[in-house]
């Protein structure tokens, strides 16, 4: 809708509101899922990125509301009447032509939209002045207090953001619960928002990073919930709880031991577990419940959770008796598959369940507006295209397709799945698989995705340049990626531009640059405020790998000793298995290679069983070169390592690591004795 | 002419006295007979049983493994009986079988059809697992070689290369079963279903390579059976013949190949063909003498030489290839599915328009409808149409056909096409990762830049099924919409209460109306002469992506799912073709010897002339070094009355492949065994421990005619007369060879009489030590040709 369609719609609106039923019939959707589901694709992120995550997380909120508008029903729409195209023309020109408050509606989903794709490209203060003054001529239109409460969140007001939030809920009292599946929503709207709003609450706590408080407004919600039987809400909460836990459980030290206690006695866990198990009993039951409840979304947003859990902790029996409890320390990527293929039928189950078929809410025919003149023109001129063509109305790549009534969480949850699978793939080592998940991504739901996650998709598109072709052309990219997320808060291509400088200076022997961009980590982590354990342990790696570079072994080793320790503390066992490789290192190049070797033997083991096949695979050739540096009798020895990581590293390598390895193969077969070509 | 030589001295009992053909004609009795009297005159070979059975049989081969023989008939049905005679299945496959071989660990058996298929059948059950077309022509011979363990020790064993997809990936999935209303070949399904798991689970074995020889001188290679690795033209292959230091080049002309055997560390190849030797140097040497049955080596040594890298290509590859028929069939079957649907549909509401040109009005259904939605009026054309003619029962009908088509699609697309799709990636993925192993794979042909593209294809495929999804659960969402606002209208005509139709959403029904009534979306995905168009907008997000490394061809959007698929097809063919054609070059002929010469007239049966070939480990105390293993092949064949001047005569030739390689190797040798002129050659076949088995049966003409004799002799303790090969003088030079007479009156080595004519053919069954044979009266005789055989004998398998 273009500006004078605002203009325009504010100066009607007193005439429209005054015409339209006033009772609201709440729509019945799962509109909560976009307040859960946000966390999912950005931590799916295990690597090094930043915590900056958060910020995007709250982002899919808006999205949630889609759906949920408060739909007058307005039997004949005024702008569907003529349907025709040449009509509608008319009648966008005609600037006396009324919006019905069911337009409204769709602009205000509309805003939650742009709010939601992109929170930077909203000015916190017009927007909340045009929701004012929304406000004041559509009193009874709560949701604009919503769509501030999203927009104080996603421009980091912690006050405003509360201030919305209490006052939704308190004004819609009774009429806009979040949940209203039940077949008697009037009876459950009095009851059933409230355990809603402590959720909302609940989930802008986890955001400003308050676990304890976070923790406060869901037990509370699990309480009333349960008081209230409402048993979709408990899924939410559940879900809600586990993605706290989530996050918690490796970034923060504090408030566990609250946290447990609080938990346990309210979700019925009867003994203490740890972070990780109760992690898993959360997600289990919440998939459960959701899976009865038919919550397609919430499911499939608890199955990429459990395929984030899998992919990086092994599943252990809660209970295992006697010698028949076997216990496999292994991770089991078979399940990140099983999860994730089930988390993507979310796009095909959707509408299957008859559930959730969408009121009449505008939304619609508000896309229509958008694209009636691009629409129109290339109506005219594809019919004169000489080629035989064909149009597909609901292909999502052609651009004046139909408005899918797939609603943007679902496509969203959909891409999340692909996303994920990318990570998990830079896990198990499979450069090509990671690449094309990440290009379906941005291929496919580039429409559908919210700048952050389809800058994540970037930012792994440009590493994967980085390391397989070189850092000129990842540089050209990163150029390209720059102009497209122009917002300086995009924190994540500007990591990445970091670490690619880092990785290009230590490459280059630039230690002083390195230096520089060492430090510029070390102060992006040392903040006191929240900052992800994952930024911090990846600014010690960086700083070890430049001691390193620079020849001070012991202090590398010294940092990289406390990292360890550091990881080990917080469970961090994929990244114990990098840093023990990175001290394996330190003492090769500090020519104690029998030091090493215990070193890359633990990472290897590591490796093997958090099925990280590459960085196993460069652990055997760090092995490799270890043996080497023992002396010449090793050759067989060290040939015959680097023969067994040679199809990992030649496949999935980067340049850099293939390079190694042929050159330590070189090595090989130069010291030993008996070689003599093949 | 010396006989044989002394080593034992003769056996003192002469042979039994044949039962008489009243006798042979009670089976049990007979057996008893048999059995006793073997015990008590020590008679060779004891009679296992003889069973009479109701069809000629044209080929007979035992299992390597187990206990199980396997016929043909004339008819071309097939057999699989246990030692027991108990019959365990028959099928008849409906072609003409021309050879019958089984796998190395008997779990397939391969059979060769007259139309050059190979079929693969479960030992289990019969069922068909796979039928591959790798001839033109009738496929006169197969050879099943497994690679020997042990052959290779140290370095290769370093290269243990893990096939990680089970790691990574739940069980692929299977071809999509048709549920529902048309199956027609249900069945079918369901057979390939178990097959492609059967499979998967085989192809983890030791290495393997499936030989298949056809009458036109084709020879195929395919490991496991089912990767097709090389293929080579005899009548193309150069063969170079060094004599007295020249080098003369011939080659085969029409040559029809009658008989194959790969060496057991698949170092070489043996092969006895007929066809016309032509020396190319100087086409007017040939002569009417060339044409005759020559026995050629071939060099396939890039089969041990790199059969680890093979085995990993070929195990990636036939996967891959398993899955590409999967996506095939899901693609095929949600189009039928859907084009099911949509006919019901369509069919049902084709009815409106002629409603409305019968009440004259000009107005399409489209604004029929429209008109409805909006409350205006419902014109009698639409109200006759909704009440009468399409009812609230075919509007359920219609409804519950579209939502399970809908289930189907929904169903095929994230259980078959998605995960088949995702596995082929994870695959490409780690042959493209072998494939940059130059050193390694790339003289087996698999290709980078090849395989990049197949890559790079596939990612285009994974982004086609997502776009497919999409469209459907739009579409569908989208009729289900429509169809319940139907059913509302249908209701409000009837005046019924509506509260049972789900509500629906007015501005759905307005898209629904405005582009489905009359277009089918997703049938334009599963169609592939279909361009779509696409817009600006996109056309600069694809080609924005290409620099963060996106895909390079930027058209594929206006290519549907199928016609993606093709695509992936064609680049697939093309990427397994390189290994195909690298391999297959560098099979060369080794040498060649010229057995004997046929007259153009009996030509045509040279092919069926009973021959041999086996390889034998060769003993250790031979020149060659202990760690490479090394074999001697035995050849034995019969010579036809009238070739060469000979009459029934039999020649045993060894050590061909090593005369042909090196100087220093034993030399070509061999000996020509005479038979009783009263008796011909029937059968022969080579048996464990360098022994011949031959079938003798009397001439019709002679007095014996109805009697047979089993004959089993030990090459060893026979001379060997070494012959030179004096080529181009001389072609056929068997006849230099010590012809010794078979005399079966003094009883020398095991010989047995069998009171029935016989005919073709012979099964010997080398790890069980019993032959089987066919009397032309219908009836099968085992016998035990060791009585102390040993179960683990690991040594030649049977030859028929």
């Amino acid at each position: 809708m273009t500006f004078e369609g605002v203009c325009h719609l504010l100066a009607n609106l007193v005439a429209y509101c005054n015409s339209a039923d006033a009772s609201y019939d709440l729509a019945e959707d799962e509109d909560f899922n976009g307040e859960i589901e946000m966390s999912d694709p950005m931590d799916a992120d295990i690597g090094v990125r930043s915590g900056v995550f958060d910020r995007y997380t709250q982002g899919y909120a808006t999205e949630s509301h889609m759906g949920e508008s408060s739909s007058s029903l307005i039997h004949a729409p005024i702008s569907l009447h003529n349907f025709d195209e040449a009509d509608i023309f008319k009648a966008e020109d005609n600037p006396t032509c009324l919006r019905s408050r069911w337009q409204l509606e769709a602009y205000l989903n509309q805003q939650a939209d742009v709010l939601e794709k992109d929170p930077s490209s909203v000015p916190l203060n017009s927007f909340n002045n045009t929701m004012t003054q929304l406000q004041t001529l559509a009193p009874e239109l709560h949701r604009v207090q919503f769509l501030q409460y999203l927009n104080a969140l996603c421009h980091d007001d912690y006050v405003a953001s509360l201030d919305h939030l209490h006052r939704y809920f308190d004004y819609s009292a009774g009429m806009q619960g979040l949940f209203s599946r039940s077949l008697s929503p009037h009876q459950d709207n009095i009851v059933g928002k409230y355990e809603s709003a402590l959720l909302c609450l609940g989930n802008l706590h986890c955001y400003f990073g308050h676990p304890k408080k976070a923790l406060e407004a869901f037990t509370e919600a699990v309480r009333v919930s349960q008081m209230n039987n409402d048993d979709s809400c408990l899924a939410y909460i559940l879900g809600a709880i586990s993605n706290l836990l989530s996050k918690i459980g490796i970034s923060s030290t504090v408030g566990l031991i609250g946290s447990r206690y609080s938990l346990g006695n309210n979700i019925g866990l009867g003994t203490p577990l740890s972070i990780q198990q109760q992690l898993l009993v959360l997600l289990k039951r919440s998939l459960k419940r959701a899976d009865m409840l038919k919550l397609t979304s919430l499911l499939s947003f608890d199955h990429i959770s459990l395929a984030k859990f899998d992919l990086k902790h092994v599943q252990r029996p809660l209970v295992s008796f006697g010698p028949n409890g076997s216990t496999k320390l292994r991770t089991c990527p078979a399940d990140v598959c099983k999860n994730l293929r089930l988390s993507s039928h979310v796009l095909s189950d959707f509408g299957t369940d008859g559930l959730s078929i969408a009121n009449d809410n505008g939304s619609f025919s508000t896309s229509w507006l958008r694209n009636l003149s691009d629409a129109s023109s290339s109506w005219h001129s594809s019919s004169t295209k000489p080629r035989k063509l064909i149009t597909n109305d609901f292909d999502n790549f052609h651009f004046h397709a139909q408005p899918s009534p797939i609603p943007t969480s679902v496509l969203q949850l959909a891409g999340s799945a692909y996303l994920m699978r990318a990570t998990a793939w830079e896990h198990y080592g499979s450069a090509p698989m990671v690449r094309m998940n990440t290009l379906v991504y941005a291929t496919c739901f580039a429409d559908a995705a919210s700048s952050s996650e389809l800058s994540l998709a970037y930012v792994k598109l440009i590493e994967q340049l980085a390391v397989f072709k070189g850092y000129s052309a990842a540089f050209c990219a990163l150029k390209l990626a720059e102009e497209k997320f122009p917002s300086s808060t995009n924190s994540q291509i500007h990591l990445l531009k970091m670490q690619l400088l880092h990785e290009r200076a230590l490459h280059r022997g630039h230690l002083r640059i390195a230096q520089q961009i060492c430090d510029e980590f070390g102060v992006l982590s040392s903040s006191v405020s929240g900052v992800d354990i994952e930024l911090k342990t990846e600014a010690s790696l960086r700083r070890a790998r430049t001691l390193l570079a620079a020849k001070q072994f012991s202090q590398a080793a010294a940092v990289a000793n406390s990292l360890f320790t550091t990881c080990y503390k917080y469970n961090m066992q994929v990244e114990n298995a990098s840093v023990l490789l990175l001290l394996a290192e330190i003492h090769r190049k500090s020519d104690n290679a029998v030091l090493g070797l215990p070193y890359a033997l633990a990472s290897q083991s590591f490796c093997k069983s958090f099925n990280l096949d590459l960085l196993e695979a460069s652990a055997t050739l760090t092995l490799a070169e270890l043996w080497l540096a023992l002396g010449s009798n090793h050759a067989k020895r060290a040939l015959s390592l680097v023969y067994q990581s040679l199809p990992m590293i030649l496949g999935h390598g980067g340049l850099e690591l293939r390079a190694r390895s042929q050159i330590v193969l070189a090595k090989c077969h130069l010291t030993d004795p008996e070689f003599s070509g093949i | 002419l010396s006989l044989f030589p002394p080593v034992r001295p003769p056996k003192k009992t002469s042979p039994k006295k044949p039962p008489t053909k009243q006798q042979a004609a009670m089976a049990e009795e007979q057996m008893e007979e048999a059995s006793s009297s073997a015990a008590a005159s020590g008679t060779p070979f004891q009679l296992q049983f003889d069973k009479p059975i109701p069809f000629q049989i044209k080929l007979a081969e035992w299992n390597p493994e187990k206990d199980l023989l396997a016929m043909v008939t004339d008819d071309s049905k097939v057999l699989l009986h246990r030692f027991n005679w108990q019959r365990l299945w028959t099928i008849s496959p409906g072609k003409c079988i021309t050879s019958i071989c089984w796998s190395p660990d008997g779990k397939i058996v391969a059979l060769g059809t007259e139309d050059g298929f190979v079929l693969l059948h479960d030992v289990e059950n019969g069922k068909m697992l796979r039928s591959i077309k790798s001839h033109d022509v009738a496929i006169i011979c197969l050879n099943w070689a497994e690679d020997e363990p042990l052959s290779r020790t140290d370095k290769e064993d370093l290269l243990s290369y893990e096939d990680r997809t089970t790691r990574f990936f739940p069980p692929a999935p299977v071809m999509p079963r048709i549920g529902g209303l048309n199956s027609g070949d249900t069945g079918l399904a369901d057979e390939n279903e178990e097959a492609i798991q059967a499979f998967s689970s085989a192809s983890c074995q030791r290495f393997n390579i499936l030989c298949t020889g056809d009458k036109d001188g084709c020879i195929c290679f395919s490991i496991f059976g089912i990767f097709p690795i090389g293929k080579i033209n005899i009548n193309k292959v150069p063969i170079h013949v060094q004599s007295s230091g020249k080098r003369t080049s011939y080659r085969l002309q029409d040559v029809s190949i009658s008989k194959v055997s790969l060496s057991r560390n698949l170092h070489q190849l043996v092969l006895l063909c007929s066809g016309k030797l032509i020396n190319t140097d100087n086409l007017s040497l040939s002569n009417d003498l060339s044409v005759g049955v020559h026995c050629l080596h071939l060099d396939t040594s890039i089969f041990s030489n790199r059969k680890n890298e093979l085995h990993q290509v070929s195990q990636q590859a036939s996967s891959i290839q398993d899955l590409v028929e999967v996506v095939r069939a899901s693609i095929s079957m949600m189009s039928k599915q859907w084009s099911n649907a949509m006919n019901l549909f369509h069919e049902k509401f084709s009815a409106l328009p002629s409603l409305l040109t019968a009440h004259g009005m000009e107005s399409s259904s489209e604004d029929e409808f429209m008109s409805l939605l909006f409350g205006t009026h419902t014109s009698p054309a639409l109200h006759q149409f909704l009440v009468s003619s399409l009812g609230e029962a075919g509007l359920k009908r219609i409804a519950k056909t579209i939502e399970s088509a809908g289930r189907e699609l929904r169903i095929v697309v994230s259980e078959h096409l998605q995960p088949a799709v995702e596995i082929i990636s994870f695959r490409l993925a780690e042959l493209r990762g072998l494939a940059r192993w130059r050193s390694r794979f790339q003289n087996i042909g698999l290709d980078e830049k090849l395989m990049d593209g197949v890559t790079e294809r596939v990612g285009m495929l994974v982004v086609q099924v997502e776009r497919f999804s999409r469209v459907a659960a739009t579409v569908l969402y989208l009729f289900q919409n429509f169809l319940s606002w139907v059913l509302k209208c249908v209701k409000i005509l009837l005046s019924e209460p509506t509260d049972q139709v789900p509500s629906t959403n007015s501005e759905l029904v307005v898209i629904f109306l405005k582009f489905l009534l009359d277009k089918d979306p997703i049938k334009q995905l599963l169609e592939t002469d279909q361009i779509f168009e696409w817009d600006i907008d996109t056309a600069k997000h694809v080609e924005h992506l290409v620099v963060f490394g996106g895909f390079t061809d930027t058209k594929f959007l206006e290519r549907s799912l199928a016609k993606q698929f093709s695509e992936l097809e064609e680049s697939l063919k093309e990427a397994f073709l390189m290994p195909f054609t690298t391999v297959s070059s560098q099979i060369h002929c080794q040498g060649l010897l010229p057995l004997y010469p046929v007259t153009s007239s009996d030509a045509l049966s040279s092919t069926s002339t009973p021959a041999s070939i086996a390889f034998y480990k060769q003993d250790k105390d031979s020149q060659h070094n202990a760690s490479s293993y090394s074999s001697t092949d035995y050849i034995c064949f019969k010579i036809p009355d009238g070739s060469l001047n000979l009459r029934n005569f039999v020649a045993v030739i060894k050590d061909f492949c090593n005369s042909c390689s090196t100087s220093n190797t034993p030399s070509l040798s061999g000996f020509l065994l005479h038979i009783p002129v009263e008796y011909e050659c029937v059968d022969l076949s080579l048996y464990k421990d360098n022994q011949v088995v031959l079938l003798l049966s009397g001439k019709s003409s002679s007095e014996n005619a109805g009697r047979s004799w089993m004959v089993m002799l030990q090459t060893e303790n026979l001379s060997f007369s070494q012959f030179s090969r004096t080529f181009p003088a001389n072609y056929y030079n068997l006849q230099e060879l010590e012809a010794l007479e078979l005399q079966l009156d003094t009883d020398y080595g095991k010989v047995r009489s069998v009171p029935h004519p016989l005919s073709t053919p012979l099964a010997v069954s080398a790890s069980r030590g019993v032959a089987c044979i066919f009397s032309s009266r219908r009836h099968a005789l085992v016998y035990i040709l060791d009585e102390d055989e040993d179960e683990d004998e690991d040594e030649g398998s049977e030859m028929e």
